[in-house]
């Protein structure tokens, strides 16, 4: 199973909260038959965020678990229509969920989300994550 | 070229680890720094630093959120952040750098 397809990608979408940009996520995730257990993944997440908020710079978020809730390494992005309050003080408007199972360790994938992680700084990709309408071109930006 | 060595690891060693490495890496380059960053994630330690290159350093980088070794640094200075303040700060870790302001650990 890939990292990330088209149906792990929403763009332009309106959602009210981080609740349901979290919510989202695991409805993405569930419809591709990702997770194994729902609500285990989101407090996973939440309690990840607990530890410290995972907002990077430029409204970009990448809330994650690694988690015995999730059955394959996956990668989902949502684009929002209006920015939601991510803590007290930042805002997120382009969300990166990932999600990777507990026993993966030493796996392919970790070392494509390590490349992912890396490219998130690199300004060149920004306005194609940012703008294009094109799933495809976002795809290709992410993981080439 | 003069060389700075840093650690990077969060709690689950999937993201920000890597999102550290490269804003220090980024800011390192453009101060004039080769970095080199040992990076503990949930899929192992990548890049570890050697002996050597723990003497070249003129300065060590810790970016972690999590316990990690450092008492191979003792003597060097050492700068102590989170992985946050490696990706959001990076230039300004360098600048303290730079100017002598880290402490000897």
């Amino acid at each position: 199973m890939e990292l990330i397809n088209d149906s792990l990608v929403a763009l332009d979408i309106d959602l009210p909260s981080k609740q349901c940009v979290i919510e989202k996520i695991a409805d993405l995730l569930e419809e591709s038959d990702r997770l194994i257990n729902r609500q285990q993944y989101i407090k996973d997440v939440f309690e990840r965020e607990e530890i410290i908020s995972t907002y990077i710079d430029d409204m970009i978020v990448i809330p994650h678990a690694r988690s015995a809730a999730i059955n394959n390494a996956s990668l989902v992005y949502l684009r929002l229509n209006q920015p939601v309050d991510w803590n007290a003080t930042e805002k997120a408007k382009f969300v990166f969920g990932i999600a990777v199972p507990a026993d993966n360790v030493d796996n392919e994938y970790l070392k494509i989300l390590a490349t992912f992680a890396r490219k998130l700084l690199d300004d060149t990709i920004k306005p194609i994550i940012f703008g294009s309408k094109s799933k495809e071109e976002i795809l290709v930006a992410l993981l080439s | 070229m003069k060389k700075i060595i840093a650690v990077a690891s969060c709690p689950a060693g999937i993201a920000h680890t890597y999102l550290a490495a490269e804003s220090l890496e980024k800011a390192g380059k453009k101060c004039g720094y080769l970095v080199k960053v040992e990076t503990e994630g949930a899929g192992g330690t990548s890049n570890k630093l050697t002996k050597e290159d723990i003497t070249e350093a003129v300065a060590v980088i810790v970016a972690a959120d999590t316990n990690v070794p450092v008492e191979r640094f003792r003597g060097k200075p050492v700068l102590f952040i989170s992985t946050g303040d490696a990706i959001r700060s990076a230039a300004k870790c360098i600048q303290l750098i730079e100017d002598g302001k880290v402490d000897i650990y």
